[in-house]
């Protein structure tokens, strides 16, 4: 009997382990980039050059079309994009991105380099965005043949992001206001939020923390911000929970924001930091007496 | 000259000793290039709890439908076939989306199936799959404008390896529908419907 339900046991787990398998397996692989986001500091009227290799590693050939687009990041600001046509945004790149080549098939286990220029225009100033897209049609649906026929083409797409910041003309600032600090009715004591914009005339990816001090100047609670990315004259909500309840008392929230997350993910500088703080005041059972100006 | 000797014999020991002791630092490097890919697999349903057929053929017949079937009874068109896609992502990026975006699912500029069609994004992984909060069952025509799906959503987040996007298209079949879709009537024109649908990877 034992030896039975062993051997089911082990034909189920045979089986769990074959569908993991099969249902990973089966996907077509398709080409893979090995550069998507490139950020250029390049001083007005100077031009910088650079290469992306297109890899594929399957034993298909593979069709590719390279193509420019602009793109814009979509509320609630937490990094989703919006993809447009060239010419879309005000601060769209593309005009200023040559590449080839445009059209090219990759062979079975092979790899194409794409070489691509940046040329910066003698009068710009701020912070420019493009993507450049490396498309393969997956399925294309069958013409018609009669009644009511219906089907659908599958387009396949990676992004390589371009962030061109003009050299000597970047401004990287941001103004934050309107402090929420409100009890909380779900299981975080107390939420915190504060109102983000982007003063600046660059994409700022921004994130930060916040702590709060007695008045013996001990922390006594600490938390983080979401990460918010903006591009110029855009605005985004930090949110914070607070997580431990407060005694009746007087207290500073300060809050340490960091505008410089974007150049420190492409490892070329840090900052700016923004530090603001409020004193609040907490009464009986948590209840918030006054909350004060954001300075 | 004895002691000469004796001195040069003494150094050349120690100086071999001090080769053999000798700590030497050396240098490893290793640099991890960036990898960013989708792959997919679409799977055809010839119905309800049907053996998946796999289309991996760049050159096959797409998500065709084929010809819808007249109901002999309310006269609706519908047919029990029905498509997923599945778009496992090779990335090792820190965070990463996927965009679905598509055209009209149309015959001509006035004539399309955009409500008439269901469109569901989950969650699946080799043990099931759940509902993704950003997608559920929404119609083709919410589907065409809207749907990122970000990495954390999919389970991946410092280093941890989640699951991948699935996503199901199926013709309205008049109960259990989406919001705001509807069975194919006969006020639709007999022909071709075509639509494109773009899967984006960006960082």
């Amino acid at each position: 009997m034992k030896k039975t339900i062993f051997k089911g046991s082990v034909i189920i787990l045979f089986i769990l382990f074959l569908s993991g398998f099969l249902s990973s397996a089966s996907a077509v692989d398709l080409p893979n980039i090995n550069k998507s986001k490139i950020r250029f500091s390049i001083a007005p009227g100077k031009a910088e050059y650079g290469e992306i290799i297109v890899e594929n590693q399957s034993s298909e050939p593979r069709s590719m079309r390279v193509y420019l687009s602009d793109w814009d990041y979509l509320p609630p600001a937490d990094g989703t994009k919006e993809f447009l046509p060239v010419g879309s945004i005000p601060l769209s790149s593309a005009a200023w991105i040559s590449f080839s080549p445009a059209e090219f098939t990759l062979s079975p286990f092979s790899k194409q380099k794409v070489d691509y220029s940046v040329k910066v225009p003698a009068n710009a100033s701020g912070g420019y965005y493009a993507a450049l897209f490396f498309e393969s049609i997956f399925t294309k649906a069958q013409p018609a043949k009669e009644g009511m026929q219906v089907g659908m083409n599958l387009v396949i797409r990676i992004a390589t992001l371009f962030y061109v910041d003009v050299e000597g003309t970047v401004k990287r600032t941001a103004s934050v206001d309107n402090l929420l600090f409100k009890k909380d009715a779900g299981n975080a004591p107390y939420s915190i939020g504060l109102d983000f914009r982007n003063t600046g005339n660059v994409d700022i990816s921004a994130g930060g923390t916040f702590h709060i001090m007695d008045d013996k100047g001990m922390v006594i609670s600490r938390g983080e911000f979401n990460d918010i990315h903006t591009f110029p004259a855009s605005g985004a909500k930090l949110a914070a929970a607070l997580k431990d309840s407060l005694p009746k008392g007087e207290y500073d929230l300060v809050f340490t924001l960091d505008l410089g997350k974007a150049l420190e993910e492409a490892n070329i500088g840090r900052g700016p930091i923004i530090t603001k703080e409020a004193r609040i005041s907490i009464g009986e059972n948590g209840k918030i007496l006054d909350i004060g100006q954001l300075k | 000259m004895k002691k000469i000797i004796i001195l040069g014999v003494v150094g050349l020991v120690l100086g071999l000793a001090s080769l053999c002791f000798a700590s030497t630092s050396i240098r490893i490097a290793a640099t991890i290039g960036e990898t960013h890919q989708m792959n997919v697999a679409l799977s055809r349903m010839a119905n309800a709890g049907a053996t998946p057929t796999v289309v991996n053929d760049l050159t096959g017949t797409g998500m065709d439908f084929g010809t819808l079937i007249q109901d002999p009874t309310d006269h609706n068109f519908r047919t029990p076939v029905y498509f997923y896609i599945d778009a496992p992502v090779v990335s090792n990026r820190a965070s990463w989306t996927i965009t679905h975006s598509a055209t009209d699912f149309a015959k001509d500029g006035t004539n399309n199936l955009n409500a008439n069609t269901n469109v569901t994004f989950v969650k699946a992984t080799s043990t099931g799959e759940t509902a993704l909060s950003s997608g559920g069952l929404i119609s083709y025509a919410t589907a065409k404008t809207r749907a990122a799906i970000t990495n954390t959503e999919l389970g991946w987040s410092a280093g941890v390896t989640g699951g991948w996007l699935r996503i199901y298209y199926g013709i309205a079949q008049g109960s259990g529908d989406a919001t705001g879709v509807s069975v194919i009537t006969t006020d639709k024109p007999v022909g071709a419907y075509t639509g494109t649908v773009t899967l984006t990877l960006s960082p």
